[in-house]
């Protein structure tokens, strides 16, 4: 497994695991709410954006008798679009699902939740997740215990399924259209929000980063698996170091389906690679993240996900895997556990960033 | 394998090595590939269509008789419910809405590839005529492909949700 020229490897910054965060879009979002649990000891908050509560997908394992068809039926009848908001998720029995994950040993113990910080929001226009779902991402994590108070739930904003930016160039506030990536009016990123809310207030960003964006070789950490689903680069943002004696504090910042930095769209199911449009590379530059880190000694890591349909995986649109395509055992999958592959892959990812060099 | 268009950046120039090399790929993907094991060799793809078929066929089959199963031992139950009343009543709303919506997409797209069908244009070769003709044509197809796609999508939202909305009334969550 060579590393190609111009690619670094992840570097050892002797970062602070005990005050990551993790914030996501969509797939990114049922993502944060995976890696969240898997590992609430190792984080202090988690930004929703458009995501449903965890393991969503078994709702109604009954859905039908082969595993995999009720997994990805569940993802799109009752964690994305329900016709209606009674036929959403239960919070009472997802709840209890968590309980028993945490119970067996499979997710850090969920007392760590207590003093989590929540950023949730769903537009009013979201026409890909729908807001009833979103709310019981809400409702979930007051169950496990969440301070209500510590919860920020946002759901007035007419945004449809994006992530919101104040770049003019992106798309307008109630697109439901690639990339994802919404211009609103207020006079801060969103992702600015969502950190200020986890970390509590930030200094605000003076001018462009001045840190350096790495692309690393993201195979080393999922074993170069097919059925990871990952890209064979990752991102990572380090600020310059402002403060001595500072140990960085880490936010994993996680797109969404169709953006990837590999993400190829496909046209009559082939890739078109011939007009392939760099919306990973958009995620990782144009989102904020960068920008509200650099003033605040954060490192932002960009794991991110590729398009494979090959009759095994079927992950075509380069989702994070909240439905269990990237399971062994589709009767048993395991995609929100901390020896999930893609979770034990960011897992590993922090690892490195916390040791020291 | 690219697509040659009427693009000013679509490479023309002819490879004298292109014709043999696609008769060899064509002969290689005519025998199993060990690199591709899910790949059929070509003599066999009408055996593989016939096989995905099959797998559809036998994933539906095993979904669509336990919703029935469920949706019907809860018949009873549900026939004098109120909250099922209720929730029969806004579902029908919620599909009525959405087939609304898949004819306002039908009625958008027909009207857009009309107008774009009715627009003078230049065109200065056969090439761009061709082509412009084509893109008409696939830019139907491809509505009609959403259309249908959407319609699939909707009926099995309703299959889905109505099956797990009638189960929860056999056996109702903790809330």
């Amino acid at each position: 497994m060579s590393v190609p020229s111009g690619v670094d490897t992840l570097p050892a910054l002797g970062a602070d695991l005990t005050r990551c965060s993790v914030s996501g879009l969509s797939s990114g979002a049922f993502m944060t709410v995976q890696l969240h649990l898997a590992h609430s000891s190792m984080f202090i908050g988690a930004g929703v954006v458009a995501g449903g509560p965890y393991r969503c997908v078994e709702s109604f394992p009954t859905a039908s008798a082969i595993a995999e068809d009720a997994w990805v039926q569940n993802a799109f009848f009752i964690c994305m679009n329900p016709l209606i908001p009674e036929a959403g998720p239960k919070v009472p029995r997802l709840l209890e699902i968590a309980r028993q994950t945490a119970a067996d040993g499979m997710i850090d113990p969920l007392h760590h939740l207590e003093k989590a910080r929540l950023y949730i929001f769903t537009g009013t226009e979201d026409k890909v997740v729908d807001s009833a779902v979103v709310e019981t991402t809400r409702a979930f994590y007051v169950g496990l215990g969440v301070d209500p108070d510590n919860i920020l739930f946002d759901d007035r904003v007419p945004a449809g399924h994006a992530l919101l930016t104040t770049n003019p160039e992106d798309s307008p506030l109630g697109a439901n259209e690639p990339p994802y990536l919404n211009h609103w009016s207020a006079p801060t990123m969103q992702s600015w929000q969502i950190l200020d809310h986890i970390y509590g207030k930030l200094t605000p960003p003076e001018g462009p980063p001045r840190g350096r964006l790495m692309a690393f070789d993201q195979r080393p950490f999922f074993g170069d698996e097919s059925r990871a689903s990952m890209s064979r680069l990752g991102y990572v943002y380090v600020p310059p170091q402002t403060r001595k004696n500072v140990r960085p504090r880490v936010h994993v910042a996680l797109h969404g389906c169709k953006q990837g930095a590999s993400y190829v769209n496909l046209v009559n199911g082939l890739p078109d690679k011939a007009s392939s449009p760099p919306y990973g590379n958009r995620y990782v530059t144009t989102t904020g993240y960068n920008e509200i880190a650099d003033a605040n000694d954060i490192v932002v890591l960009y794991p991110q996900v590729e398009g494979i349909d090959d009759g095994r995986t079927q992950n075509p649109e380069g989702c994070w895997d909240w439905w269990g395509y990237s399971s062994p055992d589709a009767a048993a999958p395991d995609y929100y556990s901390q020896h999930a592959i893609q979770i034990r892959a960011v897992h590993a990812m922090l690892q490195r960033l916390g040791s020291s060099a | 394998m690219p697509i040659r268009k009427a693009s000013m950046m679509a490479p023309a120039r002819a490879d004298p090595d292109a014709l043999p090399a696609a008769l060899l790929r064509l002969a290689k993907a005519s025998l199993p590939d060990p690199a591709h094991p899910l790949r059929t060799p070509l003599p066999f793809v009408p055996v593989s269509r016939w096989m995905t078929s099959l797998q559809l066929l036998k994933h539906q089959g095993a979904s669509r008789p336990e919703q029935t199963m469920t949706a019907t031992l809860a018949l009873p139950t549900v026939m004098f419910s109120e909250a099922a009343a209720r929730e029969a009543t806004a579902l029908g709303a919620a599909v009525y809405q959405q087939v609304l919506g898949l004819w306002a997409d039908w009625i958008d797209g027909l009207t857009d590839l009309g107008q774009d069908m009715g627009t003078l244009r230049q065109v200065n070769t056969v090439t761009k005529y061709v082509d412009e003709e084509n893109n008409l044509a696939l830019r139907g197809v491809a509505l009609l492909n959403a259309q249908v796609t959407a319609a699939a999508r909707l009926m099995e939202n309703v299959q889905v949700n109505v099956a797990w909305l009638i189960g929860r009334h056999v056996t109702p969550p903790a809330d």
